[in-house]
């Protein structure tokens, strides 16, 4: 026989499930449905009048070459930040890990990132490398590298990639120690016994046991350098130059706002909602299948 | 297979001396335990055989060369750890082959080698499953079993059967003295369990405070303890403790309660001294018609069937346990006479607890 557990009051399950509900419904539902109602319109450039032009909206931006840059430019820069972030992560938590009583500063420090707004650390970075004024830039200019992100696209992108990768390195970290001091040691020690080296150990014992937590921050890397890196690239590049760093989200808010192409954006913005949708469908699918619990 | 030499060896731990010195050797094929109480050193003893912590000074040999420096790997030892430390993420044949892929052994060998060691330990059924599907029993042989496929010179045992309810542990310690008969390799195994300690071991270090206070064979030990600690740490129920003296001729020591028992030597050294004197329970009997020993006045009285447990007193304050063979109709507060063979009266100087 089975026993269930459940509740005899009827009412009070959902009144305790009403939050959450209430917060996906205004913060998730409502902004996402007017996204699709505003997609499929078309506005007037002075909002005056608004009339309804089924997928034509989608049409025009596929075709929109600037469109498809954005999407390269927006998958060379989430690969490199995810990819950056994670392996620079492990790297300082491998290392941090090796030697946890001196760490605590250590820790401090690589968590303060964290604490600094997007826009900040994009202002921070910014005024580093400012070509005239930046103090990186110029030491730059002193070892014979001409640096001006303000011209170069491909510096832009480093630079962009450099200050999201660096605002994402101390959320990593912590995860990926946290993750390693709960190898027990003994395991560590086992393997060291039964031969293994330094590397061999990481690569056989440590690394397959620490995937659970690689796997959690894949998808909130690739969600962050999708969604959350717009205060850095507002900040430090304006998405420029000659949109070089303007990754979608970014073109979605400037189409809007700059540009006054609500249909468009919004369009954008749909498409952009299932593109994470599918990653995440994919990483959880395909990525997860290969990670050891 | 190989020797064990530890020579002069000491540990600390920053400014707290851990080990205070250990010599021992410890020969080819030895099964030798370490006992002693929780925190005594007995952990760190093993792991510095191991490799797995450093010797602060001092000599460990391996075969008959001091090894020291040498990484854990190269000394060509298996441990097995108290809480097993199987990889999760591994089924039970690659945790029990993954010391063999490390060396290169082709997988053949690997096969071959994996499946002994799983027939001998009887987990040929469970090579495919990962540890988290095992029992604790079953996690315990898989950790044996990655101990032996690789064929070691020394096997490091740290409380192995601690996580294990009692009657595993029994049936457990039991297959691990047949396991070494069957090898016959040189096998140092870490304990605080007394029982385990006597049954295991060819010889037994008894530690206490990260000093050995006696090596010797269990039964030595437990015949001629060398000190007061050793004495009381093994054997169950623990052995009685009485403060006494010598009497002037040196040939009998009073106890409490106006009681003279006779010593089995002459402690002419000792005559007229102060001394704690040590009685097995055991060796405690019913006077029956013999003139006893000693009267002891009972509190309290444990049937165990196979022998009965005396709680009782001689005069005031000399707390007594005996053990009686068999089931005997014993009351509580009735007044029982025993007797007590004189070699089995142990003396133990009160202030530094040596054997008189
Ligand atoms: N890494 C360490 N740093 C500092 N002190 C330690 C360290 N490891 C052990 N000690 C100390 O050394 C002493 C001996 O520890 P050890 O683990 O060898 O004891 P043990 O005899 O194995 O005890 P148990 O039976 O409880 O396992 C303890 O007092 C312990 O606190
Ligand atoms: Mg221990």
């Amino acid at each position: 026989m089975r026993v269930r557990v459940g509740y005899s009051n009827k009412v009070l399950p959902y009144i305790l499930v009403a939050p959450q509900v209430i917060i996906t419904l205004v913060f998730f539902i409502w902004p996402a449905s007017q996204a699709l109602y505003q997609s499929v319109q078309r506005q007037d450039p002075f909002g005056l009048r608004t009339r309804f032009v089924g997928l034509d909206n989608f049409a025009a931006i596929l075709e929109d070459p600037g469109y498809l840059n954005s999407l390269y430019v927006t998958a060379i820069f989430s690969i490199s930040v995810a990819a950056l972030a994670l392996g620079l992560a492990l790297l300082l938590a491998v290392s941090a890990d090796r030697v946890i009583r001196g760490a605590t500063a250590y820790k401090t420090l690589l968590i303060w990132p964290y604490a600094v707004a997007p826009a900040v650390a994009g202002v921070l970075w910014m005024f580093l490398f400012n070509p005239t004024i930046g103090s990186v830039a110029f030491a730059l200019k002193a070892l014979g590298y001409d640096w001006n992100h303000l011209l170069d696209g491909n510096q832009a992108m480093l630079l962009v990639v450099l200050a999201a990768t660096w605002k994402q390195i101390s959320y990593n970290f912590i995860f990926f120690l946290a993750g390693l001091q709960a190898i027990p040691k003994s395991l560590i020690e086992a393997a060291a016994i039964d031969g293994a080296g330094r590397n061999r150990r990481f690569w056989t014992i440590i690394l397959p046991l620490l995937s659970p937590t690689a796997f959690f921050l894949l998808v909130v890397n690739v969600v962050y350098a999708f969604f959350d890196t717009f205060g850095i690239i507002h900040s430090v590049t304006s998405g420029g130059p000659a949109r070089a760093t303007e990754i979608l989200v970014y073109k979605v808010y400037y189409d809007a706002f700059e540009a006054l192409d609500l249909g468009g954006s919004a369009a954008q913005s749909v498409i952009l909602m299932a593109i994470v949708i599918s990653l995440t469908v994919v990483q959880f699918r395909y990525v997860e299948r290969r990670v050891h619990y | 297979m190989a020797e064990v030499s530890l020579r002069g060896v000491k540990k600390q731990f920053g400014a707290t001396q851990v080990i205070h010195g250990v010599d021992c050797e410890i020969e080819d094929g030895e099964f030798v335990v370490i006992v002693g109480p929780s925190g005594c050193g007995k952990s760190t003893l093993l792991r510095m055989i191991a490799g797995l912590e450093e010797v602060s000074s001092g000599d460990i040999a391996i075969a008959g060369k001091v090894v020291n420096t040498v990484e854990p790997k190269d000394r060509n030892i298996a441990m097995v750890f108290q809480n097993y430390a199987l990889y999760p993420h591994m089924s039970v044949y690659e945790n029990m082959a993954y010391g063999l892929k490390i060396r290169g052994l082709p997988k053949t060998e690997i096969r071959e080698r994996v499946d002994r060691a799983a027939g001998i330990l009887q987990i040929e059924a469970l090579l495919e499953r990962r540890p988290r599907q095992l029992s604790g029993g079953q996690r315990q042989r898989v950790a044996m079993g990655r101990a032996i496929v690789r064929d070691p010179a020394v096997f490091l045992f740290d409380e192995p059967l601690s996580n294990l309810d009692a009657k595993l542990r029994v049936q457990m310690r039991v297959e691990i003295r047949k396991l070494h008969q069957t090898l016959r390799t040189t096998s140092v195994y870490v304990t605080h369990d007394q029982v385990e300690a006597m049954t295991l071991a060819d010889r037994l270090i008894v530690m206490n405070a990260g000093r050995v206070e006696q090596i010797g064979t269990p039964i030595t030990l437990y015949e001629d303890p060398a000190t007061l600690f050793v004495a009381g740490f093994l054997g169950s129920p623990a052995m009685n403790f009485l403060s006494g003296s010598v009497s002037a001729d040196g040939r009998s020591v009073a106890l409490p309660g106006g009681v003279t028992a006779p010593l089995a030597a002459t402690h002419g050294a000792a005559a007229g001294r102060p001394v704690t004197v040590g009685i097995r329970p055991e060796h405690l009997d019913l006077a029956g018609d013999a003139p006893p020993t000693a009267t002891i006045k009972v509190d309290l009285v444990e049937l165990l069937g196979a022998d009965t447990i005396v709680h009782g007193r001689i005069g005031d304050g000399g707390l007594l346990l005996a053990r009686i063979d068999g089931a005997v109709p014993i009351r509580t507060g009735e007044s029982l006479p025993v007797v007590l063979a004189p070699n089995a009266v142990h003396l133990f100087d009160p202030g530094t607890g040596a054997r008189i």
